[in-house]
């Protein structure tokens, strides 16, 4: 079984401008592919798990989303320091009704890291989630993550946090650079 | 070595024209904020491995704090919804624990020494006892009432103390051992720390009373504050 560093998009990839930069293909900055490097060193796999609601609200078509997604992932400064990547397209008020539902990989449901630690067999109790978002932080709590790291931005707890019930154990660290998740304790 | 829990997830409604806008903990008295006090106190304890803050209101506040201090790898934020109210914080906690723990409120200003005292009395007692530090008991809501040995008999929350029996305060300072924190602690309902668990481990004959020389003072009102800053506490 291999560790996973798990990551969050929009505001790792790019945390001053996090809203569609996928699906603008925009370059991630020096600095955060420099922390991809170093944690594609440390793990067997570097994966991304993402909520994209722009499918959901028909901003973009689902098919030109994957083809963007597999475009992004085979750009040359990223060829080698991503495994995989889970989208989750769905939303409660999806305007497509395909879309529209209370999915368990939409974080801070579970279901998207779940997923990709079943399917490569992912020891997720030695692994790492880097997001941006307490909901990251959720989610990879729920899934058992071994440690939870947030990039620190003035909106970490987003001001409307979608409801939930979830009563159990949500911890991370604050991070200031995506290497400093390798050195912190 | 020991695991610190920072108990800072209130919303302070006993002093909300202060903390409307930022957590109690957070508030500034002496030129210094309660948590930075606390913080700073912990770090002269060379046995504290771990400092948890669970956070939930006003908890962006608690982020931006942490950032523009040179950030201390130590702490681990614990996240709640809404303030799980410390006994469910507890729980979540005994997840986690590796080491004692120390649980300590976060609106306390304490005398410079009196957790290092604390956890050194604590330490040369029994690791079957949970250690609660006490004071002389003055008007307080949660009152205990211990024998000759500092073994708690009873455990009052909410209630004026009689005036039968000698009692004395909990100062909402508290020191589990691992095997306490994981074995007794999920064994109780209930969502406070004061009026659940501790009673609890009082009629078990679980919990000690620790007394340690030096003022402990908690933000309650906004006198608290002022009496504070004009020094009645003297280092």
């Amino acid at each position: 079984m291999g560790s996973a560093c798990f990551l969050d998009l929009d505001g790792v990839f790019w945390p001053n401008n996090p809203s569609n930069s996928l699906f603008k293909l925009s370059k991630p900055s020096f600095e955060v592919l420099n922390g991809l490097e170093e944690l594609r060193r440390h793990f067997s796999y570097v994966a991304i798990v993402t909520n994209q609601t722009s499918i959901a609200r028909q901003e973009i078509g689902f098919r030109t989303a994957i083809r963007t997604v597999e475009k992004f992932l085979s750009q040359k400064h990223l060829v080698g320091l991503i495994d995989c990547i889970f989208v989750c397209p769905h939303h409660l008020n999806a305007k497509r009704f395909r879309f529209r539902k209370n999915c368990d990989c939409r974080k801070p449901n579970p279901g998207g890291i779940l997923n990709i630690a079943k399917k490569y067999d992912i020891n997720l109790e030695s692994s790492i989630f880097i997001g941006d978002r307490i909901t990251d932080a959720e989610a990879a709590s729920r899934a058992g993550v071994g440690k939870v790291f947030l990039l620190y931005n003035d909106s970490v707890f987003e001001r409307n946090l979608p409801l939930s019930a979830f009563e159990g154990l949500v911890r991370f660290k604050l991070i200031r650079r995506l290497e400093e998740a390798l050195t912190t304790q | 070595m020991m695991d610190v829990l920072l108990l800072c997830a209130g919303f302070g409604t006993r002093m909300r024209q202060l903390t409307r806008d930022v957590p109690k903990p957070l508030l500034i008295t002496r030129n210094e904020r309660i948590i930075d006090r606390l913080i700073s106190q912990l770090e002269t304890l060379d046995t504290v491995s771990n400092i948890y803050i669970n956070v939930s209101y006003r908890a962006q506040e608690f982020a931006d704090w942490l950032i523009s201090k040179e950030l201390n790898n130590n702490i681990t934020f614990i996240w709640e919804h809404f303030p799980f109210g410390g006994l469910k914080t507890l729980q979540n906690f005994s997840e986690i624990a590796k080491h004692k723990c120390l649980v300590i409120h976060g609106d306390l200003y304490l005398a410079p020494l009196l957790l290092a005292k604390f956890v050194t009395s604590c330490s040369q007692e029994d690791e079957n006892y949970v250690g609660v530090h006490r004071r002389s008991a003055i008007g307080s809501r949660s009152n205990l009432i211990i024998d000759n040995k500092s073994l708690v008999l009873e455990f009052r929350e909410g209630e004026s103390s009689p005036l039968s029996q000698e009692v004395f305060s909990n100062s909402g300072i508290y020191l589990f051992s691992k095997k306490l924190i994981t074995e007794k602690v999920n064994e109780f309902c209930g969502n406070n720390i004061a009026a659940h668990l501790l009673p609890k481990l009082s009629e078990q004959r679980l919990l000690r009373a620790v007394e340690v020389q030096g003022f402990r003072y908690s933000l309650e009102t906004t006198d608290d504050i002022i009496r504070i800053n004009s020094g009645e506490f003297t280092e």
